[in-house]
C-alpha cells in the first residue's frame, strides 16, 4: 500500500462536476444565427439612439428601449477593431474583433490565417463556410479577410 | 477639508498569503483571518457584530451554495450574514449601506481565494463569457484581455515597454513587502520576452495565481470611536457596471473605473486627486489595466510616463500599488480588492513595516472583476 498518495488524497479531496446547459438564443440570438446560416448580418436598430447593434439585441441598452426592428449589416464592411494572437492545441491562430461603420458591437471570429499581418482598422470582409457546413453559429463565419 | 467619517474600519485580519496554502480548509483560512480581525477591533462576533457579509462565487469556491458554508468560521451561526457574488469592496460597500441604513452598528466583510483548489481555472473564467457569443472554440479564455490590452495601447499612446514597468515596478514593490510571495527583481526585457498569452500581453505581464482570506470590520461613526484610536474611514465608495458584452465594451478606457470614481471622490470631497491622494491601490491583475486604472481615476493623464517615469513609485509623487499589487501579491480572486483594502489600511495606520510611506492619509482602492467584464468598485480611505 502506497502510504504517501493515501496521504495527499486525505489532504485533497478531488472531485468534478460534469454538467450540461441548454442556452436559449433568444428571439434576437435566435434570428440573427439563422440569418448567419444564410450568410448574411442583421443588426437591430434602436430609433431613439439612431443605433444599430450587433450581434442584435430586443433592448437599448442606452435609452432602456424595446427594439423590433432590423438593418441589414454587409459581411464587406468590416474593420478590425483589436486582434490578438494566441498559441492552443489547434496552433496559432489570431482573434479578431470585427467592428462596422455606424454599429454598435461587432463580430467575434479568427483572421485568415497566411502571411498577412492584421491591423488596427484594417477593412475585412467575413468570409463564411460552404452553405452545407453552417450550423447557424458564430462559426458559420470560417474567418476574416483582408479586402 | 474634513473627510467624509460615517463609516469607519476598525479591525482589519488575514490568513497568510501564499501560492499553496497546504493542509487548510479555506474555511479554515477564514477562521484565521476572522481571529485576527476580531482581536484588532477587541470585538466578540458572536455578540458585537450586527450584520456579516462575505464575497466569494460558487465556481471558486467548487460549490453550488457557497454562500451557506459561511457562516460558523466567522462566528456568524444564526447571526444576520449574507454572501455577495461580487468583489470584496463590492462588501465593503454593502456594510458601509448597512451602517447608514440602521441595519447594524457593526459590519464584518469577507473575501478569499483558494486557488489552488482550483483545478479547471481556464474553464471557469470562459464559463463567464456570453454562451452564444463570447466563448470561442479552442481559444484560451485570456483572448479578451489580448484584444483589451492592444486597443487600449492604441488609443492611450501608451506603450508595451511601459507596461512592462508596471511588472517591473510592482514585483519590485513586493520585495519590500514581507506579506507578498511574488516578489521579484525582474527587467523590462523579461518582461517583454517571457512567454505569450495573447499578443501582446505576455506571462509575466499577468498577476499569478494566491490564496488568502481577509477580513475587515467596519463601524458606525459613534461605534468607531470608542472601538479604536485609529479608524480608517471610508470617506467614498461607488460601483459601477459597463455592459457585459465583448462586442460592444470600450477597450480604450475603463469607464467603470472613471464613472465610480467620479462618483466616490465627491463623497469624499475629493476635487483634484493626482494631489488630494496619497497613494493608490488599483487593480494591475494585467499590466495594462493599472495604466488604464491609473487613467480612469484621474491619478495621471498618460498612465506609462508617469509610471516609467517613477512617479508612481514608493517614493514618487504618488505611490500606486506599494504593496506590490496584484501582479506582486499574487491574484486572489474576489478577495483581490480586500487584500488591497488590508494593505491600505496598514499603510494608514503606519503599521505597513519596510514598505511604509511617510504619513499617508488619503488612499484609493479600485477594483475590476476581470475578464470578461466591464465592472468595478473605488473606495476612499482616509484617517
Ligand atoms: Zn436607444
Amino acid at each position: 500500500m502506497d502510504l504517501a498518495l493515501n496521504e495527499e488524497e486525505l489532504k485533497r479531496w478531488s472531485d468534478h462536476i460534469p454538467l450540461m446547459w441548454k442556452y436559449t438564443a433568444g428571439i434576437a440570438g435566435e434570428r440573427f444565427l439563422q440569418l448567419l446560416k444564410q450568410g448574411t448580418l442583421q443588426a437591430s436598430v434602436c430609433k431613439n439612439c439612431n443605433k444599430l447593434f450587433l450581434p442584435p439585441k430586443i433592448f437599448c441598452k442606452d435609452c432602456f428601449a424595446q427594439l423590433n426592428e432590423w438593418r441589414d449589416v454587409s459581411p464587406d464592411d468590416g474593420f478590425i477593431y483589436s486582434f490578438t494572437s494566441l498559441t492552443s492545441g489547434d496552433g496559432r491562430r489570431t482573434v479578431v474583433l470585427v467592428k462596422f461603420d455606424g454599429v454598435e458591437g461587432g463580430l467575434l471570429g479568427f483572421f485568415k490565417p497566411g502571411r498577412e499581418e492584421p491591423k488596427i482598422g484594417m477593412k475585412v470582409r467575413a468570409v463564411f463556410k460552404p452553405k452545407q457546413e453552417r450550423k447557424g453559429s458564430l462559426s458559420d463565419i470560417q474567418y476574416f479577410e483582408k479586402i | 477639508m474634513p473627510a467624509n467619517q460615517q463609516v469607519a474600519i476598525v479591525g482589519v485580519g488575514a490568513s497568510k498569503f501564499n501560492t499553496v496554502t497546504s493542509g487548510l480548509s479555506y474555511k479554515e483560512m477564514m477562521f484565521d483571518a476572522a481571529v485576527k480581525a476580531y482581536a484588532d477591533a477587541g470585538l466578540d462576533p458572536r455578540t458585537d457584530i450586527g450584520s456579516f457579509i462575505c464575497c466569494a462565487e460558487d465556481f471558486w469556491d467548487g460549490n453550488s451554495i457557497t454562500d451557506e458554508y459561511m457562516p460558523d468560521q466567522l462566528g456568524a451561526k444564526l447571526r444576520p450574514l449574507f454572501t455577495v457574488s461580487g468583489d470584496g469592496l463590492l462588501g465593503i460597500a454593502h456594510a458601509y449601506m448597512h451602517i447608514l441604513a440602521g441595519v447594524a452598528d457593526i459590519v464584518a466583510v469577507e473575501s478569499h481565494s483558494k486557488l489552488s483548489d482550483v483545478v479547471s481555472k481556464k474553464e471557469i473564467i470562459n464559463l463567464g463569457y456570453d454562451p452564444v457569443f463570447g466563448r470561442l472554440p479552442h481559444v484560451d479564455p485570456r483572448y479578451l484581455a489580448g484584444l483589451e490590452m492592444r486597443r487600449y495601447l492604441e488609443e492611450s499612446g501608451n506603450t508595451h515597454e511601459e507596461c512592462a514597468e508596471v511588472v517591473v515596478k510592482n514585483r519590485g514593490n513586493a520585495l519590500r513587502n514581507e506579506r507578498a510571495v511574488y516578489g521579484a527583481k525582474v527587467s523590462t526585457k523579461d518582461v517583454l520576452e517571457s512567454e505569450e498569452i495573447a499578443s501582446p500581453l505576455t506571462k509575466l505581464e499577468e498577476s499569478q495565481p494566491a490564496d488568502g482570506s481577509v477580513v475587515v470590520v467596519l463601524a458606525s461613526r459613534r461605534r468607531a470611536r470608542k472601538i479604536s484610536d485609529r479608524p480608517i474611514w471610508i470617506s467614498g465608495i461607488s460601483w459601477f457596471s459597463d455592459t457585459p458584452n465583448a462586442e460592444e465594451m470600450d477597450f480604450g478606457q475603463a469607464r467603470y473605473a472613471l464613472h465610480s470614481s467620479i462618483k466616490a471622490y465627491k463623497m469624499a470631497r475629493v476635487t483634484n486627486p493626482s494631489k488630494q491622494i496619497d497613494f493608490a491601490e488599483v487593480d494591475d491583475t494585467y499590466s495594462y489595466k493599472e495604466l488604464q486604472h491609473i487613467e480612469a481615476l484621474g491619478l495621471a493623464k498618460h498612465a506609462g510616463k508617469f509610471v516609467s517615469s517613477g512617479k508612481g513609485d514608493p517614493d514618487g509623487v504618488l505611490p500606486v500599488n506599494v504593496s506590490g499589487g496584484s501582479l506582486g501579491m499574487g491574484y486572489f480572486i474576489e478577495a483581490t480588492p480586500l487584500i488591497k483594502v488590508y494593505e491600505a489600511v496598514l499603510q494608514l495606520r503606519g503599521m505597513s513595516g519596510k514598505n511604509q510611506l511617510p504619513n499617508p492619509k488619503r488612499c484609493v482602492v479600485q477594483s475590476w472583476r476581470g475578464i470578461p467584464t466591464q465592472s468595478g468598485v473605488t473606495a476612499i480611505l482616509s484617517r
